[in-house]
């Protein structure tokens, strides 16, 4: 069975490995960037299954590349999952009207996120 | 005090002598002025100008905003229309010429105080401003590796590292606990400083039953009391209303409460929760937290209501950073109430939340506030109201109920569709406005009530 392709956007080396340690074990492929070109570039490649997406990232906003798959047919339906650590209240609303269908706020709590990532993409296709 | 300029305006030419003599000893500048937009005008930035005037039929008319006015009127004469809320003072004539000065310093006075708590209040707001950016930055800077330790520890208890053993799992679960602690606290931390800057924290009312709540956490506060040998007393009022309260908030008030009186009370004393309806204001509850032993000046006590204040290192109570207790004060204000703070030498101190019953006008009000003080509240739709006729109604949140301005009546919609039923919570005018409404596609108001005759939330009992 074909694992399920996770792409994981984040500029922070320490949550990259945590989620891609996790994610793995739980039999997800996982593919990473850390910033918004490489995330773009990544989209259009690779296709993943769903995306987790940070908000605040180098070289592009995570809400911008969120609203471009959601002009795009080709990545329209690809799930995404906003994570972000930024405190402001406003930006989940932002976040899911760009189009994002879940939002995290860091620190979450890492078995919601686990359920909520496999509710959307049970692991194997 | 006096001001930098003193502008003549139309005086009867009596009027004009008897003034300008009486003034000319205090040094000021007294020049003429055509009228009261010329005297604004010409008075420099950020200086005093005040202009005197007569208020007689022929030159009555409006003061101009922003020039303080000296009114000098004949004996019978009644007082002129002015702009209400406009610094003034009238004088009688005729008046001697100590009356004179009298009046012009008066008022010289009480703009400059004006002025000075203007700047204070603006020169807060912006350093609250300020703080909470760093306190914003700190956040975001700390949640990613805390993010990380969530994460790493939850993969050693579930087992994705292998099973762990029966101590290794206990160990796990205190740094989760410890771990978890960590990220309450930060986010304490963001919601004071939130707080401190003027925002309304967000919180979720519903009717809420003070007995339940308080014997929910009656088990964490003994065994938080059992640590210094110290015993928990809960005194309910029989007839308890339910109140108007967001639960995990108001959880998260009375820890702090708790906590604080867990640890500024002697070793072995007494902590008494009580609870009953508040006999000062009606349709409100009064839940207090008391300790005997609590001995904190009243003035250290003001500085704890302030995050970032600093704390003498010398003081008798130990130091800490006022988070607890601004946090206490933010949360009172969300739901429309306030702290009140009881300090008696003999009997210790009384920290206490007065919250609006259920079903009580200050608790739709709380229930308004909280709505519009949700976080993404953002226009969708402009509205006309078939009750009162095509005028503009702007539609002030995107999620149901709606909150809704129309012809200055405070509204909830509680249908989804175009407003079968609006429900009046109140006039805008008996709410303090905050911010701007720029117009059918962008109002937003945070709105508090200024019923609130006290500043700031607190109430002092000495």
């Amino acid at each position: 069975m074909e694992p399920m392709k996770v792409l994981v956007v984040d500029d922070e080396p320490d949550v990259v490995q945590a989620l891609r340690t996790r994610l793995v074990s739980r039999g997800y492929e996982v593919l990473t960037a850390q910033d918004g070109l490489e995330a773009t570039a990544r989209i259009q490649r690779e296709r993943p299954d769903l995306v987790l997406l940070d908000i605040h990232l180098p070289a592009g906003s995570g809400l911008t590349i969120c609203e471009r798959m959601r002009r795009n047919p080709a990545t329209r339906a690809i799930p995404v999952v906003a994570i972000t650590a930024d405190p402001s209240l406003e930006l989940k609303h932002r976040c899911l009207e760009s189009g994002c269908c879940a939002f995290y706020r860091k620190p979450y709590d890492p078995r919601g996120l686990m359920d909520t990532i496999a509710r959307i993409v049970p692991p194997g296709r | 005090m006096t001001p930098d300029r003193i502008w003549l305006g139309r005086l009867r030419p009596m009027s004009h002598r008897r003034i300008y003599d009486a003034l000319v000893p205090l040094g000021v500048k007294i020049r003429e002025a055509p009228c009261a937009e010329t005297a604004a005008l010409l008075t420099p930035e950020g200086g005093l100008g005040i202009l005197i005037r007569e208020g007689s039929e022929e030159t009555k008319g409006p003061a101009a905003p922003g020039i303080p006015t000296l009114w000098v009127l004949e004996p019978d004469e009644p007082l002129p229309r002015t702009l209400e809320g406009q610094p003034q003072e009238f004088l009688r004539m005729p008046a001697d010429p100590a009356e004179i000065v009298h009046r012009v310093r008066a008022l010289a006075q009480a703009v400059r105080r004006e002025r000075a708590v203007e700047r204070l209040r603006a020169e807060n707001e912006q350093q609250g401003r300020l703080r909470q950016g760093i306190v914003g930055v700190i956040a975001h800077d700390l949640a990613s590796p805390l993010t990380a330790v969530l994460e790493y520890l939850e993969m050693l208890t579930d087992g994705t590292a292998g099973s762990p053993t029966e101590i290794q799992r206990k160990l796990l679960v205190e740094a989760r606990g410890a771990a978890n602690r960590v990220v309450e606290r930060v986010q304490e931390i963001v919601d004071a400083s939130r707080a401190d800057a003027g925002l309304c924290l967000p919180v979720r009312l519903a009717r809420t039953d003070l007995r339940t709540l308080l014997v929910e956490i009656e088990s964490w506060c003994v065994e938080r009391l059992r640590r210094r040998d110290q015993h928990l007393v809960v005194h309910l009022a029989a007839n308890l209303p339910p109140i108007c309260a967001d639960p995990t908030r108001l959880a998260q008030a009375l820890h702090h409460l708790v906590e604080h009186a867990h640890r500024f009370s002697p070793s072995g004393g007494t902590i008494e929760i009580e609870c009953d309806r508040d006999p000062e204001a009606t349709g409100f509850v009064h839940l207090s937290v008391a300790d005997p032993g609590s001995r904190i000046p009243p003035d250290e006590m003001a500085r704890r209501f302030d995050p970032f204040a600093e704390m003498d290192l010398d003081s008798p109570s130990r130091p800490c950073i006022g988070i607890s207790l601004a946090l206490v004060l933010a949360i009172a204000r969300a739901h429309g109430g306030r702290i009140t703070v009881a300090c008696r030498s003999r009997e210790g101190m009384r920290l206490g939340l007065r919250l609006p019953a259920w079903g009580t006008r200050a608790a739709r009000i709380a229930e308004a506030q909280a709505l519009l003080a949700a976080p993404g509240v953002l226009p969708r739709t402009a509205w006309v109201c078939r009750a009162c006729g095509p005028d503009q109604i702007l539609s002030l949140g995107a999620f149901r109920p709606w909150v809704v301005l129309c012809n200055n009546e405070v509204l909830v919609i509680c249908e989804n569709d175009p407003p079968k039923r609006l429900t009046a919570l109140g006039r805008v005018g008996d709410f303090q406005k905050e911010g701007s409404l720029d117009g059918a596609l962008q109002p937003r108001l945070l709105l508090r009530p200024i019923d609130q005759e006290l500043q700031g939330g607190v109430q002092w009992n000495r």
